[in-house]
């Protein structure tokens, strides 16, 4: 993958290399409002990569979604969902993972399926 | 002082709009989007408004929709995965909507039936709930 602009680049809580390149960032914005709110990105989705609450495969096992429990009222919760894709491509030596969207959601759509596993974490650590 | 908050939609205004769906979608020019990365499929706005945020209506499908209850698009996850696997009927439209322009009768006679049975299914889920709550 070619150089590209990028609008947020962090470490997941493996200390993966995670890159949001500018291009993808403002095609996911038209959809997401909330990637356009100081309140919400980069801080939200720099955390749910840091410390998600869990990880669950996605789409075929070719990406990693990071849900973060931000709140939750009455039963209902709120995550911050990012979405990595697992084959990273390699720039000057090192491996990046690319973010492909992330966005607030009340559901976890992957729960649907009994063969993703949920991965639990506690303060970035696997437990 | 926690911001965040319960918001009950306006369940008889969410029901017209998903009722009247065609109507909404042709008076809002909304489109098709489908990212087979992410096996993802938007139909709505081209852009959401500021203030709109998925409200999940059965498991499957969500809604963008504002505070005050007007919707703005609908939102799948494993479109293709899920969604086309238990609806094959369907499958034709994703050939439509893949495409740059629907230009042939077969394209929009799919896309069409598939707006249809997304209203279905959204009126149906929507019209079993006594209430439409959620947070922000």
């Amino acid at each position: 993958m070619p150089e590209q602009e990028h609008i947020l680049k962090c470490r997941d809580c493996e200390g993966k290399l995670v890159i949001f390149h500018r291009h993808n960032y403002d095609i996911h914005k038209k959809k997401h409002p909330e990637l356009e709110d100081t309140a919400f990105f980069p801080d939200r989705v720099r955390n749910a990569l840091k410390y998600p609450t869990f990880t669950i495969p996605g789409n075929g096992n070719s990406v990693t979604c990071y849900y973060v429990e931000e709140f939750s009222i009455n039963g209902i919760i709120k995550y911050t969902k990012v979405v990595l894709m697992n084959k990273p491509y390699i720039m000057a030596n090192e491996k990046i993972h690319h973010i492909m969207t992330a966005h607030k959601v009340g559901h976890v759509q992957e729960e649907k399926y009994p063969g993703l596993k949920k991965q639990m974490y506690h303060n970035g650590n696997k437990i | 002082m926690n911001k965040h908050k319960q918001v009950v939609l306006d369940r008889n205004k969410v029901l017209s709009q998903i009722q009247r769906l065609a109507e909404v979608a042709k008076t809002d020019n909304w489109q098709y989007e489908y990212d087979a990365q992410l096996d993802e499929l938007v139909y709505g706005k081209d852009f959401m408004p500021r203030d709109s945020f998925l409200f999940n209506v059965n498991g499957e499908i969500n809604l963008f929709i504002s505070p005050d209850s007007s919707v703005s698009g609908i939102h799948i996850e494993y479109f293709q995965a899920n969604y086309l696997a238990h609806n094959q009927e369907l499958q034709p439209a994703l050939r439509a909507i893949t495409k740059k322009t629907i230009k042939n009768q077969r394209d929009n006679e799919a896309a069409t039936a598939l707006e249809i049975e997304l209203s279905a299914d959204a009126f149906k889920s929507l019209f079993s709930k006594d209430q439409l709550i959620t947070v922000l």
